[in-house]
Parts: C-alpha cells; sequence; structure tokens
C-alpha cells in the first residue's frame, strides 16, 4: 500500500503545529504561573545598615513627665537630631502597633513618643514614613492606638503594608535565616529609627526594642514564637537601625504583649534613646524588674556582638532629667 | 462551517487554558504576609442587647487566636481555651471592646481571669467579676469577658451592666459552676499570700500527672513559693517523681510520703494531706522548701483544729 503523500505531509504539519502549540502552552503556563511577589524560591536579600558611623555605642535616658520633652532632651544630649537625620533624608519609623488597643493598655507606642520623633526628623529636613505590620488590621490598630493622629499631625505618612511591599529578606544567624519582610519600605529609607514600647511579654519576658522589629516581618509569623529568644536575637541582627527611641513614658509590667487591664500599665517617666539595642533593651527590662540575665535574648544577641549588657561599656551614657 | 469553528475552538482552547493557569498563579494570599482577616462564625452573643449593638463580632478557633492576640495566645491555651469572640459594643456614644474566651471548662475561665484580674479591681456583686476605670470583666460559666474602654478615665458602670446582661447569657454566674475548694487556699495563707489564688486545669508546673490545681503564691522569711494542692493521691505523689527524675531532675528524695527535687534551680515537692495532693513549687533553695512545707502543714493542721 502506498499512502498518500499529500495526507502524510498535512499529518506531520499539523503534528507539529499541536506541539507547537502544546510547548507554547507549557511555556507560557511555566513562565507567569506561581509568579507570587514573594516567591518561596527567590534569593533573599540584605537588608543594609542604617547605623550613621561614628554613632555606635550610645544611650542617653532622660527622665521627666513630658514624653516628648524628655525625647528632645535625650536627642540634645546626643548631640542633636542632626546627627542621625540629615536634610534630604527618607527616614522609616517602626514604632509598635501590634494590637487594635487605645494608648492606654501599655501595648503599643505612645502617640506622644511617636510624635515627636517624627516631628524632630521633619525638622531635620527629612522625609518620614511610619510603618509596621501588626497583629490584628493594620489601619485599625494605627487609629485606635492613636498612632495614626499622632504621626500625621507631626506632619509623618502612616505607610499602611500591603503584600506588595513584602520580599525575602536575610534576617539572623541562629533561627530564620531569611524571612519575608517588608523590604519595600526598607529599601525605601535610608535611616531607620525604632520606637518601641516597654511592655511585659508572655513568651519571652520583655518586649522591647529587638522584639519591636518583628513588625516588619510578614508571613506564618505566630510559628516563631517556639524559639522566641533566639529570634529576638535574630531580629538584632537583621535590623542595625539609625537609632532607638525606646518609651519608657509608661510600663506595661504585667499580661503582656497584648495587656489584661489598664492597671497593668504604670507610669514609667523616662525614655532611652541611643544606638546600642542590647543596652537599651537590658535598661527596658530593669524597668520591668528584670536582671539581664533572666532574659536570654539579651545574652545571646551580646554574645553576637550586638551591643553591651553593661552599660558601663558604652562609648557614650549619660542620664539627664528632662523637665521643662 | 461547524468544522472550522469546533476547529477554531480546538486551536484556541490551549492558550486559553495556559492563560487561566498564568493568571492563577498570579495570585497570591495576601493573608500570607498580612493578618488574614477573621472568618465570620457563630457568636455566643447577640447582635444587639437593648440600646447595645455589636459591631465587627467575629470568633477565632483556638488555632487562629494568634491572628487577634498573637504572642498571648498561649496564655489562655494554657487553661483550655477554645475561641476567642471579638467585636464592639456601641450605645449612646460608647463603645466598648469586647473580648470573650471560650473555655472547655469553667475551672478554666476562671483561672485566666484569676491570672489578669488586677489587684485594685473593685468586686462585682453578685457575679464573679471586678471593675477598674476602662474595664470591667467576669467570669461566667465557661467563659471569660472582657469590656475595654477607648480611655482611661471612662466611668466602667455601662459595661458593667452591658458584662452582668452577657454573663447571665452565658452560662449564669460563675461561682456556681466552680466547684468549692475544699480549702480555701487566699485563706491558708493569709498574710502571707504574694499573689493570687490560680486554677491550672492541666499539666501544672509542666508535670503532666499534676491536674485541676489550685495554686497561690506565698511570700515567707526564705523567699517566694507557690502551694499547690490537687486530686490524688500517693500514686499521683509517685508519677510526679517519676517524670521530674526522668525530666532530669537533681537531688530528688522520697521520704516521709512526699517526694521532691530541684530542675532549673527550682526546688519542689508534693505529699499527700487531707486525702488530696499538696505541694510547693518553685522555691529558691532546698531550706526554703522545707521552710515552706512546714509551715504550709501547720496552716493545715491548725485549721483542722480551728472551731
Amino acid at each position: 500500500m502506498n499512502p498518500d503523500p499529500h495526507h502524510r505531509r498535512m499529518f506531520i504539519r499539523r503534528m507539529g503545529t499541536a506541539t507547537g502549540v502544546a510547548a507554547g502552552t507549557a511555556a507560557i503556563g511555566s513562565l507567569f504561573h506561581n509568579r507570587n511577589l514573594v516567591p518561596a524560591g527567590e534569593e533573599a536579600k540584605t537588608i543594609p545598615s542604617f547605623l550613621v558611623p561614628g554613632t555606635e555605642g550610645m544611650m542617653v535616658v532622660a527622665e521627666g513627665p513630658d514624653p516628648a520633652f524628655a525625647v528632645r532632651a535625650a536627642l540634645q544630649e546626643l548631640g542633636g537630631i542632626g546627627r542621625f537625620v540629615k536634610a534630604g533624608d527618607r527616614v522609616l519609623v517602626k514604632p509598635n502597633c501590634a494590637f487594635d488597643r487605645p494608648a492606654h493598655f501599655g501595648a503599643t507606642t505612645s502617640p506622644a513618643v511617636t510624635g515627636e520623633v517624627v516631628r524632630q526628623c521633619i525638622a531635620a529636613g527629612a522625609e518620614v514614613r511610619v510603618i509596621d505590620n501588626p497583629i490584628n488590621h493594620p489601619e485599625g490598630c494605627f487609629v485606635k492606638s492613636g498612632l495614626m493622629d499622632a504621626v500625621q499631625s507631626a506632619g509623618g505618612e502612616v505607610w499602611l503594608p500591603s503584600a506588595a511591599l513584602f520580599a525575602r529578606v536575610k534576617v539572623g544567624s541562629l533561627r530564620i535565616p531569611d524571612w519575608e519582610a517588608l523590604y519595600r519600605p526598607l529599601a525605601w529609607a535610608n535611616k531607620l529609627i525604632g520606637v518601641p514600647t516597654v511592655k511585659s511579654h508572655n513568651l519571652s519576658g520583655v518586649s522591647l526594642t529587638m522584639k519591636n522589629w518583628y513588625g516588619l516581618l510578614g508571613g506564618p509569623r505566630n510559628r516563631l514564637h517556639q524559639a522566641l529568644h533566639e529570634v529576638v536575637a535574630d531580629l538584632g541582627q537583621f535590623i542595625r537601625p539609625t537609632l532607638v527611641v525606646l518609651d519608657g513614658s509608661r510600663l506595661l509590667v504585667a499580661n503582656g504583649p497584648t495587656g489584661g487591664s489598664p492597671s497593668d500599665v504604670r507610669p514609667g517617666d523616662v525614655v532611652a534613646v541611643g544606638t546600642d539595642q542590647v543596652a537599651i533593651d537590658t535598661f527596658g527590662a530593669r524597668l520591668l524588674g528584670h536582671a539581664p540575665d533572666e532574659i536570654a535574648f539579651l545574652d545571646l544577641a551580646a554574645k553576637l556582638g550586638l551591643g553591651v549588657v553593661d552599660e558601663a561599656q558604652l562609648k557614650l551614657f549619660r542620664k539627664v532629667r528632662a523637665v521643662s | 462551517m461547524l468544522r472550522r469553528s469546533l476547529l477554531a475552538a480546538g486551536w484556541l482552547l490551549p492558550p486559553v487554558l495556559a492563560l487561566l493557569f498564568a493568571l492563577k498563579g498570579r495570585h497570591y494570599d495576601e493573608g500570607f504576609y498580612l493578618p488574614p482577616a477573621a472568618a465570620a462564625s457563630a457568636l455566643p452573643v447577640p447582635g444587639a442587647l437593648g440600646a447595645w449593638t455589636l459591631e465587627g463580632g467575629d470568633v477565632l478557633p483556638a488555632d487562629r487566636m494568634f491572628e487577634k492576640i498573637d504572642g498571648k495566645a498561649d496564655y489562655y491555651l494554657q487553661y483550655g481555651a477554645v475561641e476567642l469572640c471579638s467585636g464592639e459594643w456601641v450605645a449612646d456614644g460608647q463603645r466598648w471592646d469586647m473580648y470573650l474566651y471560650r473555655f472547655k471548662e469553667a475551672q478554666g475561665a476562671r483561672g485566666a481571669y484569676n491570672g489578669e484580674r488586677p489587684a485594685d479591681g473593685k468586686p462585682l456583686e453578685g457575679i464573679e467579676g471586678y471593675a477598674v476605670p476602662g474595664q470591667a470583666a467576669v467570669s461566667a460559666g465557661c467563659f471569660y469577658l472582657q469590656l475595654n474602654a477607648q480611655t482611661a478615665e471612662a466611668d466602667p458602670a455601662p459595661a458593667v451592666e452591658l458584662a452582668r446582661t452577657l454573663a447571665s447569657l452565658l452560662g449564669g454566674v460563675a461561682g456556681d459552676e466552680v466547684p468549692d475548694a475544699a480549702v480555701d487556699l487566699a485563706v491558708l495563707a493569709g498574710d502571707a499570700a504574694a499573689g493570687t489564688e490560680e486554677y491550672l486545669p492541666e499539666n501544672a508546673f509542666g508535670f503532666s500527672v499534676f491536674a485541676g490545681v489550685r495554686s497561690i503564691r506565698v511570700r515567707l522569711g526564705p523567699g517566694e513559693a507557690v502551694w499547690f494542692t490537687c486530686p490524688g493521691d500517693a500514686a499521683t505523689v509517685a508519677a510526679y517523681a517519676e517524670e521530674l527524675a526522668a525530666f532530669g531532675g537533681e537531688e530528688c528524695f522520697d521520704e516521709d510520703g512526699m517526694a521532691g527535687g530541684a530542675m532549673f534551680g527550682s526546688w519542689s515537692l508534693a505529699g499527700v494531706m487531707e486525702g488530696a495532693v499538696w505541694g510547693v513549687q518553685e522555691a529558691a533553695t532546698r531550706d526554703a522548701l522545707s521552710a515552706h512545707w512546714s509551715a504550709l502543714r501547720e496552716r493545715l493542721e491548725t485549721r483542722e483544729e480551728s472551731p
């Protein structure tokens, strides 16, 4: 039997076309499928240090009933905000805005301290954006905590998190080598100021400066609570801030991190401002009645070279009375 | 004509499928990066009560409580919390945030409530609850309810009335459902009490053999420790001694019907008295442990002799 050569050519041509379409389909599908904004396989990005050279190892404690005045007094003692923030800088401010609770529960940074930090940066000529990835609905947390009003009235902008802002970043060396975090805001900024509050924590004992960077993470971060002290030390490696302003204007002394009752909050009348996260966290732990050796992440962070537990080893340590 | 249409449809099908496949791939779960929105579920309370209406009510089961109270969920879970109901009660310009925890047992609700109850909380008459400026809370049946104001100075009176109504809906007065302890630990500790009484339904102090534990922190000359009691007998004490040794307990002892030892720098012991297990936890030294045990025994005996 001699098959019709026309039919054979037609068959081959159609088979070839069908194969091409199938291959094209597969190529298009695999090219676009699962192109998440944060693909799991994406190489983790590195967050640069925001520390201003020459400002390492500094801490000033300012005591006084007016939190904003205390912030100004501490900054002045450190050489003024201009030593850390210049005109034209893009400053990212990270308060603790974790929960949609009113400020008086002490679960979030006080509006007075956050507002003053924003005001100082703007006075220095910087553009200021404030960000957090709260536990609850972000906008609700910023509104209910009073931080939205405080930031906007100080001239800053609240940057609400969205999925597009996240990317995989390198974090630390102990538990979380890399994780999803608010990369784009961190890439936008050339200065970063942490403004944590002083509060007890059900799992880590205290929540202060380094724990505050947890709010820059996304993903299933509740899993991180399984080894929280190591994770907090990792967070200390993750972020090397320009400045930290620890808000001890009131202290959540029990039932943290959410707070159980307004009675769990005590007046603190103090702020600690500086660049050594470990020293500042040690100071904050003492405010809550904890010796440094009771808080495991302090020792871990110190051993990683992130700072010093003993304030006597700081390059600059001062206490000032901030009374107007 | 029909054949051509079918052919065209056949050629178009693969690219369309590829497009759908690609579009699906571009979908990302925002909840992976951001706090997911809580799924609405049946609330154990109505959406309106008199002048009050509940806004934004939602229910989170135990495994999703972290979405609302990350870092604190473990506290309630250790008491057997099964869900967290939240929302905002609104009436006449007032807004009170509701945190309503449901527990497996009424004892769990009472334990979590006792653990958070502030020392300055003003007791509510007729129900197990307290009020402070800006807050009212009650323990009612298997529920622990908190109503929180938007300002620290808010008069809790309206929230107290709302809490009373909710408590009556949620299982009545808590005190009816929590079995009375044979011995009131607060009375036993007297002036030495350094903390409020707590109830630990299971795995108390990390020991699986201790369940239904009542405890109180007590301050004596040698330092603070925790006194506790729970149902059990000599077999419970023996099982505790075994767990202590298995978990790396040091300098373990077993004498005069009681067993104990040190672990992670903290001393503890347990023994049987009055048909129940009694013991001391978290003593800083062996001497402190002995002092607390002696005081505990003495107070129990004195109590027996009292008219």
